[in-house]
């Protein structure tokens, strides 16, 4: 997150360098991309190394490193954060100009530092990260739906699935499971994840055709700043008998690097607070991950990608279904063109294809038991296969500056289920749910960024979308084309969108931001073409409409920063009104008795969103500070006059972080006020209590022998005083966890 | 380096458990196996007429293949035409659909229809089938004794027979449906033509549970033949309601129940 920079410095910690080297100095130069003046008080960081230094007034730093390549992380107030290689002692590098793009819209940029914790940052977990969703959930106006302890799904300002943006490292993956088990935020472990940048609302259209936020996690690549490195971590956390391993490692010899990464995690049955474990709640995962790199002379970066996951036996114990095995497979392959030519600042093409698999099953519960489809064994199977290409070309001149990017991919769905009753006499019954749903998506969009004037920059967004979109199977055809009179399903969307922010400095400690938006968000292939998809929200089984129209979303928003050498704070505020929003509606061609009910998907009605988040960090000490966040989100459906559901309370967070040298400790608060606002028509929503939850968090480096500097323990207690609560956004009142005693040794090379 | 990384790898990808379809879907049904029927074969010259069919001839429309073949070599062009007889003694009764003319499938020498074995309600008698061909330069006419099984596919109530003509084998998808109503007069089905039908499609999921499907409402379209459709949203098992109102009598109900929508 870029939410303090020119305060981290304060916290960096001298580690260990190791072995006196010869120490070269690397001279660096910041400057404004847009205008070229020098940016004095930027922060410096060397990565993984956890030194750095900060610029002088004229834009100036030096640092004294020993030969070698390293990663360096510049950032300052109202600028983009920019990471560069620099190679010290090479003569053709010792000296830099690093521009820095100022940042129009606010993206928060979470960076995995597993070395040296930035603790001043609210966002920043110093605790150990059992899973990306830890990090996500320390940004403000991010929240999950929690269907199991496993795998949540992110919401951004109440909204989610096909409402936001989520790529892997650019990548679109297209989950497998009709109840959305599958998000692809599962598939980046934190061994593997670099950082993660979120933009909320509509306004980045350079990642999706989104009207929620982007989150795109940036993966960890091979290196090139040291021949050999090795990671590993052991981990027990006692609430859910979580017992996990991490390796990772890689190397680099001349213009060649590769980096490998192995995790396993296994979960027993978790414990809430207070009470005894949740039968069928663990799960077993593994996830694997190799990078090749391969540079041609300085301009040209080729790099080879493999992500691979296996989650296995996953318990749902609030969902009819529990995933017997997940597959995840994703293959890409980038190239980097830096020319250093003054109007080609980059141009980075991808392709990538991947697959993802996915099971249900319920044939270990008991199903004479539950009261949707009861007395019947359901196994399910679902699958995407998604190929695609994206390219992006920054162009410089002047004072602006022009992104280009070209997103085009193409999806196949299909997803199927049996019942296979209890009763002899009851036939095996079958249906698709997705009869190879097959998207195509081409999309264009144009980012510029403009200097207007000293401490003004505008940023002007545009894009493109045109996705035709089809059923193959037969028999997925003749269900649709029957249930909606039609005589084909084929269905084309063109739609555009354009957002605008206009970022003004007030005096060098203040920054105002507006950002307004117009965008629109493509319906789901579910929602297209699902067929007898259990919703769990409201309960009714949903066939999909050919004929929706895009949501359709106006937006905008406030933000303010405010930096001084001993306070950051950060509030936005925001409003959000959709059009043409996809929601249920009940469906008369089709009555069910019991519990069978059923829906299709409509442009039923308009709502609006209301909202706003708030962090500060306030350092008392260079090692001890004060971080709070808050957020909160006004849901309203305006047709049915209603909340609209699964919007989150006022929520947030608090602590107190003291870090030394050898040692880091913390106290956090978490907790939400309860949530009234619930939807009772489109849903019978429940209403949800707040909870106050208090953590507690050390760190420490055991000492400076040959093996013990290079390890690290961590230690803590979630949950101490084990309450019993839920959130608002997790299924069925699922619980969270209780207690939750964690030890991890790291030992890194 | 590289190679030691591909071979944890290679190694790590084989330790998640794999699923195939078939250990996952442990109750799959298997391929259904071949029931079809061979019921006569009839020679004429150099002409072989096989009389087939996919499963057991039933009550009510029953498909009916025949092979026909000169010289083993399978007939492309033929005319094959059958019409079902019902008779005890004396008394014969021919369908009230007539004479049904079998259309060539896109197996060699293979065509193909669903004549309509309907019998007066509460009666014993004997089948027959009376086939008149043209193919292979031949042309002839042979009547067969055949066996009928019982089924749900003709429904008697109030004096008059609800025959269900069509899908004969239901599918998942937009189904034309078609009913035929007739009431018999001495030795006649003569069709009723006056009457407003509606229908309740159902499917029982056991333990209480079920659902319906959407429908056209069948309408009068000739010789009292009703048409609508149904779209039969998953395979299973499924029955099928038909209320029928003729103007100054109450409404009748006959259930087709107890079929499978594959
Ligand atoms: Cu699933």
């Amino acid at each position: 997150m870029r939410l303090v920079r020119n305060l981290w410095i304060w916290c960096l910690l001298p580690v260990c360098i190791g072995p006196a080297q010869a120490q070269n100095i690397v001279h660096g130069h910041v400057v404004d991309a847009l205008t070229g003046t020098a940016i004095g008080s930027a922060s410096v960081m060397v990565l993984d190394r956890g030194t750095g230094t900060t610029t002088d007034g004229n834009g100036h730093f030096e640092l004294a490193l020993p030969e070698g390549e390293y990663e360096l992380r510049i950032s300052f107030v109202g600028y983009t954060p920019a990471e560069f290689t620099v190679s010290a002692g090479s003569v053709s590098q010792d000296h830099l100009r690093i521009p820095l793009m100022p940042a129009v819209i606010a993206v928060d940029e979470v960076v995995v530092q597993s070395s040296s914790p930035r603790i001043n940052d609210p966002a920043t977990a110093s605790h150990h990260l059992k899973a990306t969703e830890d990090l996500l959930d320390r940004v403000p106006g991010t929240d999950f739906v929690q269907r199991a302890n496993f795998a949540w799904e992110p919401v951004i300002r109440g909204l989610s699935g096909g409402q936001v943006g989520l790529v892997i490292d650019g990548i679109k993956v297209v989950g497998a499971c009709v109840d959305k088990m599958d998000p692809s935020s599962s598939y980046v472990e934190v061994e593997n994840l670099k950082k993660l940048e979120l933009t909320k609302g509509g306004f980045d259209l350079t990642q999706a055709s989104q009207i929620g936020g982007t989150i795109n996690l940036v993966t960890r690549k091979p290196r090139f700043d040291r021949p050999l490195y090795a990671d590993a971590e052991v981990n027990y956390s006692s609430a859910a008998k979580l017992r996990q391993g991490r390796v990772s490692g890689g190397g680099s010899h001349k213009n060649t690097s590769v980096r490998g990464s192995f995790s396993y995690k296994e979960a027993g049955d978790f414990s809430p607070g207070g009470q005894n474990p949740i039968p069928g709640s663990g799960f077993k995962k593994n996830n694997y991950k190799l990078d090749l790199s391969q540079r041609v002379g300085r301009q040209h970066e080729f790099t080879a990608s493999f992500l691979g996951d296996n989650a296995w036996e996953v318990g749902y114990p609030v969902l009819l279904m529990d995933a017997a095995l997940a597959k995840a497979k994703i293959y890409s392959l980038t190239y980097v063109w830096t020319p250093g030519l003054h109007w080609i600042s980059r141009w980075e093409t991808k392709l990538y294809t991947n697959r993802v698999d996915h099971w249900m099953s319920d044939f270990d519960r008991n199903v004479w038991e539950r009261p949707v489809m009861r007395a019947m064994h359901m196994p399910m199977f679902g699958k995407t296969r998604t190929t695609g290409g994206l390219s992006t070309l920054e162009l410089a001149h002047g004072v602006h500056r022009l992104k280009v990017t070209l997103d085009a991919y193409q999806t196949k769905s299909f997803g199927d289920m049996w019942m296979f009753s209890v009763f002899e006499n009851i036939p095996d019954m079958y249906l698709l749910n997705l009869g190879d749903v097959r998207v195509r998506h081409g999309a264009i969009a144009l980012d510029l960024t403009s200097r207007l004037r000293p401490g003004l920059t505008a940023r002007i967004g545009v894009r493109l979308d045109h996705s035709p979109r089809d059923v193959l199977r037969d028999e997925a055809v003749a269900v649709l084309q029957g249930r909606w009179n039609i005589s084909t399903l084929a269905r084309s969307y063109t739609l555009a969108g354009a957002s605008f922010s206009l970022t003004r400095s007030i005096g060098s400690e203040n920054l105002l931001r507006l950002s307004l938006a117009n965008v629109g968000r493509l319906p789901t292939h579910v929602e297209n073409y699902g067929h007898y998809v259990y919703n769990y929200v409201d309960g009714y089984f949903y066939t999909g409409n050919p004929a929706l129209k895009p949501e359709r979303s106006t937006q905008a928003e406030l933000g303010f920063e405010r930096w001084t050498s001993r306070l950051a704070l950060r509030a936005s505020v925001f409003g959000n009104y959709i059009q043409h929003y996809i929601a249920g509606e009940n469906d008369g061609s089709l009555s069910g008795n019991m519990t069978l009910r059923f829906r299709t998907y409509q442009n039923a009605s308009a709502v609006l969103l209301l909202g706003g988040e708030l962090s500060a960090v306030i350092d008392f000490r260079k090692w001890f500070e004060w971080t709070a966040t808050a957020s909160y989100t006004r849901g309203q459906n305006l047709e049915l006059d209603e909340p609209m559901y699964l919007i989150p309370p006022l929520s947030g967070g608090s602590s107190l972080r003291v870090m030394r040298d050898r040692w880091s400790s913390e106290l956090e608060i978490r907790m939400a006020m309860p949530q009234n606002r619930v939807a009772q028509k489109l849903a019978d929503e429940d209403v949800t209590d707040g909870y106050f939850v208090v953590n507690v968090r050390g760190r420490m480096q055991p000492g400076s022998g040959a093996v013990s500097r290079h390890m690290e323990i961590s230690a803590g207690v979630n949950n101490i005083f084990d309450v019993y609560y839920h959130k608002h956004l997790s299924y069925g009142n699922l619980p969270s966890l209780g207690r939750d005693l964690y030890l991890t040794v790291t030992y890194s090379l | 380096m590289i190679r030691i990384l591909l071979v944890i790898v290679c190694f790590l990808t084989g330790c998640a458990p794999s699923i195939t379809d078939t250990d996952f879907f442990r109750e799959h049904p298997t391929d259904p196996e071949d029931t079809s029927v061979a019921l006569a074969v009839i020679r004429d010259g150099r002409l072989s007429i096989n009389l087939m069919a996919p499963d057991s001839l039933r009550m009510g429309a029953s498909i009916l293949w025949v092979e026909a073949a000169v010289d083993g070599v399978p007939v492309s062009d033929g005319d094959f035409r059958v019409l079902s007889k019902w008779a005890a003694g004396a008394r014969t009764v021919s369908s009230p659909l007539g004479t049904v003319k079998l259309v060539r499938t896109d197996r060699p020498g293979r065509f193909e229809g669903a004549p309509l074995f309907i019998a007066p309600h509460g009666e014993e008698g004997d089948w027959q089938l009376q086939i008149t061909y043209t193919a292979g330069g031949e042309s002839g006419e042979a009547v067969l004794p055949v066996e009928i099984q019982s089924s749900i596919w003709v429904q008697y109530t109030d004096g008059y027979y609800v025959s269900w003509v069509r899908p004969v084998h239901p599918v998942t998808g937009l189904d034309v449906i078609e009913f035929a109503l007739h009431r018999l007069v001495d030795e006649q089905f003569l069709p009723l033509e006056d009457a407003r039908i509606d229908l309740f499609p159902w499917m029982d999921m056991g333990a209480g549970q079920g659902h319906s499907t959407p429908y056209e409402a069948p309408v009068h379209v000739h010789h009292g033949r009703y048409r609508g459709s149904v779209n039969f949203i998953m395979s299973g098992g499924w029955e099928v309601t038909v209320f029928i109102q003729r103007a100054g009598t109450v409404q009748d109900t006959v259930y087709f129940k107890g079929f499978t929508v594959s």
